[in-house]
């Protein structure tokens, strides 16, 4: 995935440094390790920054320079505290922009929609202090609209928190039921479909439960094993994709229309279309089970196909074809959990 | 946000002196009460005079501002035209200021840590779908009005918005911009269609991403799913006039209707994982295999029950039945 965290554009260096003329007003000193833990920066950062500060300047009409910012430097000097001095300009925090509020707004109005967040009297309160400050009082020009959500994510959450084992009944995609221990770690909700992240003492790995399987939860006494924990020490809480890639997984071409790109997301970067001709890609993608591809291919009625291996081809042939009870139900699925 | 705090040199792997520039423009139309007509302007922000002094040509320069002017507005910061009335005969010169009031906060903003902890969840959600960057732009920003915030990561808890769909950030921005825009659409089972409309709001229902636009040609309110858009967006140069509250939830509430006339009835075999899902999505149930539910979009119900397979059997409507069927005969045929 294209990741630039360690470059600034010019605007996201602007937007840092009114974050800062805004910060150092507000508080009226602040020192510089707390002003960069505060904006997420690195200390270098805000350094680079406050000399950017003391040299933009403009040239009034009458030809005087002006520049507006200049630090305290015995204080900087002394106790690394930010402070400014004699600015003749007093700019408080600035507001952010239309879409800026959009986004924040919408990712409100998602987080609402979780349960965990519905009675959050502050969600609210921050969507209304988003709309105050815009400039029109249209409605929202993005929307996440509230959904319905299972009545377990609550123990789940609970069993997450105080490091407990669960036990529950899954239903795996041939239909069969079976009781499982396992240790969650992680509630992924995706859009409308929630994920239980847990470490599954059979496989001896994390994988992702779908929440729809998942019957009769019950908190266990147990804490996490030892192998859980260590399991969870290792992931990267920063990868957040639901697909975590096996050493047994097939590539898989696939060709996919805009209707199914969900599909390939995971596996690329999609770009818009030129028009309707050219929005056809292909791409490679990891799948651990192979079976398991008649029902993700089938699902798009044709807007997604497999080119290419053979044996993948036919495994979604005989899917649909099963399907439309052209073919006898012989065809092999298993759960689909990684 | 990434979380990471930001390494030596980063800030300077950009060569050009854009920030720096952006600040001074700021603060040269904020100082000024009458405003500064661009040839002032250009003396008087030195990132555009030493551009000058180096014989970057005119046209150039005023390409700059312009972009600078969109990076502004796009980073909050409200720059607004007007013509002096004593230039109304001779010279129609804009001249550009920065409204103070709409500049800053109103007075008293404050945050709560417990606000700012809502707000970076808020932006996490994007991840590394659409919005991100704004949304963490955003979160920075905010940071500067709240109090320090500690401890209150939370744990066990990673909620994702997803986009998949390419043209939702041009669709926002044209809603925003109130930007008449065109498109190629793809509903299932009709050849494409240039569609021209006034996007109202890209919206999240039931797992799908739509536009609630006014569509032009029809003269009525349309709802397009973002993933059958198969072409580029384009503008068309028009704008629309802002629409109400009132407008949209007028449209909302047709969909409403809409959906409620919509009637699926189908059955599943026990103990098979559409089982599972339907006794999940309707509790009150109790051991029956027959559901009857309400759906907004044959299609998209077609494409959620193929998953099933031959485990569901669909007794009305039949539009929805021929679109299973027609989807995996299209599937089996394709795999041919």
């Amino acid at each position: 995935m294209p990741k630039l965290k360690n470059v600034l554009s010019g605007d996201d260096q602007f937007n840092f440094l009114i974050a800062l003329i805004g910060l150092i007003h507000r508080e009226g000193e602040i020192h510089i390790t707390a002003a960069a833990e505060r904006l997420g920066m690195s200390v270098e950062a805000v350094r680079k920054a406050m000399s950017t500060l003391v040299v933009a300047g403009h040239r009034k009409p009458s030809g005087a320079e002006e520049i507006p910012f200049n630090f305290d430097w015995d204080l900087f000097d002394e106790e690394q505290v930010l402070r400014f001095s004699d600015s003749d300009i007093i700019l408080d925090a600035p507001r952010i922009s239309t879409r800026q509020a959009a986004a924040i707004a919408a990712g409100l109005s998602y987080l609402k929609s979780l349960p965990e967040f519905a009675s959050e009297a502050d969600v609210d309160s921050l969507i209304a202090l988003l709309a105050s400050t815009q400039p029109t009082a249209s409605p929202p020009t993005i929307f996440f609209e509230v959904g319905t959500v299972g009545a377990d994510v609550g123990l789940l959450r609970r069993a997450i928190l105080a490091e407990l084992q669960i036990s529950c009944s899954y239903t795996n995609q041939r239909g069969e039921e079976s009781v499982r221990s396992l240790e969650p770690f992680r509630l992924d909700p995706r859009g409308a479909v929630w994920y239980l992240k847990a470490y599954c003492p059979i496989s001896r790995q994390i994988k992702s439960f779908r929440l729809d399987r998942m019957r009769q939860i019950v908190l266990g006494e147990n804490p996490w094993s030892e192998a859980a924990r260590q399991a969870f020490a290792e992931f990267d809480q920063e990868e957040d994709r639901l697909y975590v890639p096996g050493e047994s997984d097939t590539d898989v071409i696939v060709e996919v229309d805009p209707e199914a790109y969900e599909l390939v997301s995971e596996f690329t970067t999609i770009s818009e279309p030129n028009s309707s001709s050219s929005g056809v890609i292909r791409v490679t993608i990891k799948v651990g089970h192979l079976p398991n591809l008649g029902h993700l291919i089938a699902k798009y009625g044709g807007a997604a196909r497999v080119i290419s291996p053979p044996v993948a081809r036919e495994l979604v042939r005989n899917y649909a074809l099963s399907a439309l009870g052209q073919k006898s139900n012989d065809f092999q699925r298993i759960e689909d959990e990684d | 946000m990434t979380g990471e705090p930001l390494g030596e040199g980063d800030w300077q792997k950009e060569p050009d002196t854009k920030p720096e520039r952006l600040l001074s423009l700021t603060l040269a139309l904020l100082s000024n009460s009458v405003g500064l007509s661009k040839e002032e302007l250009f003396r008087s922000v030195r990132g555009y005079s030493l551009a000058i002094e180096d014989g970057v040509k005119p046209d150039a320069i005023n390409k700059m501002f312009e972009r600078d002017k969109q990076s502004l507005r796009d980073m909050g910061v409200q720059v607004e035209t007007f013509i002096r009335d004593s230039d109304m005969d001779d010279n129609t010169e804009s001249r550009y200021f920065i409204p103070a009031e709409t500049f800053v906060w109103p007075k008293g903003t404050s945050l709560t840590p417990n606000q700012l902890r809502l707000l970076e969840l808020a932006a996490k959600v994007w991840a590394r779908a659409s919005f991100s960057a704004e949304a963490s732009r955003a979160v920075m920003r905010l940071k500067a009005l709240g109090m320090a915030s500690e401890g209150l990561e939370l744990a066990g808890f990673a909620p994702r918005i997803l986009t998949n769909e390419p043209g939702i950030l041009q669709l926002e921005e044209a809603a925003r911009d109130r930007l008449e825009v065109t498109f190629d659409y793809r509903a299932p089972e009709r050849s494409v269609e240039r569609r021209v409309v006034h996007p109202w709001q890209v919206r999240h229902v039931a797992g799908q991403w739509l536009l609630v636009c006014w569509d032009v040609e029809r003269q009525d309110v349309r709802n397009f799913m973002l993933k059958r858009i198969v072409s580029r967006i384009k503008p068309t140069g028009e704008q629309f006039e802002a629409i109400t509250q009132a407008q949209l939830e007028d449209a909302l509430e047709r969909l409403r209707l809409f959906t409620l006339q919509n009637t699926a009835v189908v059955s599943v075999v026990p103990g098979t994982e559409a089982w599972v899902h339907f006794e999940m999505d309707s509790h009150a149930h109790g051991g029956s295999t027959t559901y009857e539910f309400n759906f907004m979009d044959v299609h998209l119900l077609a494409e959620q029950l193929r998953v099933f397979g031959a485990t569901v059997t669909v007794h009305a409507p039949s539009e929805l039945r021929d679109a299973i069927r027609s989807g995996l005969e299209k599937v089996a045929n394709a795999h041919a």
